[in-house]
């Protein structure tokens, strides 16, 4: 049971970072979920017990809750930072009408450029009109 | 073209699904939370096939998720809290353990469970609210 769970992890895991590393920002996000699903898996397989639920009266041997109330709270967190990263992704290709990282850095860099030049030439007509 | 069909109609399942879950979920494996992701799953398959303006016409209290969600937050608290009243520590349910249930076929009427089905609420209805608001921006920057 337990090499199939660190099988399932690492594989989760593997997807996640392989996904992580793409220039797609959409990917990128997916990449983020399905990595806080490994750490969700590896708080279950921390405490892998066998037994009832733990309900009261409790009945012979219970498994254990702490790590299954853990992975529930991991649930919710990844399901609101998943939801605020799919919102500035959203925000990102709004903005930049592209979800690649590159074509966006490449927008970035052009748009800097124009503040500078644009900069640049209100300062020589200011230098022009004080001469 | 598939895919709406199944979202049209996983709905129903979903439902009978999270019913279930919440049904056997005192006493056993699931609660209410994993019925709402559930049901929120097929309601936001909708929602990506559909879109929001067609989802919601054919479903009109998806707009009140908002209501749905709150009403939810206060039943749970409701359930969890009441028993302060009668001189108990919260999330006290009633029958307590051992003594007699009212049963309706497998489901067994115990406070426990108006708590699980007031998760359940809260959980739907702010996922669906999520879903909402994702897909309108989704629209609005496609315009």
């Amino acid at each position: 049971m337990k090499l199939i769970f660190a099988v399932a992890i690492s594989a989760l895991f593997g997807t996640g970072a392989y996904l992580l590393l793409h220039r797609d920002l959409v990917r990128v996000v997916l990449g983020i979920v399905v990595i806080s699903q490994a750490s969700v898996l590896t708080l279950i397989a921390a405490s892998l017990s066998r037994g009832n639920a733990a309900i009261y009266p409790l009945r012979g041997r219970v498994s254990d809750p702490l790590s299954q109330a853990m992975a529930l709270t991991a649930i919710v967190i990844g399901l609101a930072v998943t939801g605020l990263l799919l919102v500035l992704v959203l925000r990102a290709v709004v903005a930049y009408r592209t979800q690649e990282l590159d074509e966006i850095a490449a927008e970035e860099a052009a748009r800097d450029e124009e503040e500078e030049r644009s900069h640049q030439v209100r300062h020589d007509d200011e230098e022009a009109a004080a001469r | 073209m598939i895919l709406e069909v199944v979202a049209l109609r996983l709905l129903g399942p979903a439902l009978m699904f999270a019913a279930a879950i919440i049904v056997k979920g005192y006493a056993d494996v699931g609660d209410g939370f994993s019925a709402g992701v559930i049901v929120a799953l097929a309601i936001s398959l909708r929602y990506i096939v559909l879109g929001p303006e067609r989802a919601e016409q054919g479903m009109p209290i998806l707009r009140r998720a908002p209501v749905v969600a709150v009403a939810g937050l206060l039943v749970a608290l409701a359930a969890g809290f009441f028993p302060l009243l009668l001189g108990e520590p919260p999330f006290t349910h009633h029958p307590g353990p051992g003594e007699h249930v009212v049963k309706i076929g497998t489901l067994e009427l115990i406070t426990a469970v108006l708590f699980d089905i007031g998760v359940f609420l809260l959980v739907t209805g702010v996922l669906v609210v999520l879903v909402h608001h994702l897909t309108r921006l989704v629209e609005r920057a496609r315009a």
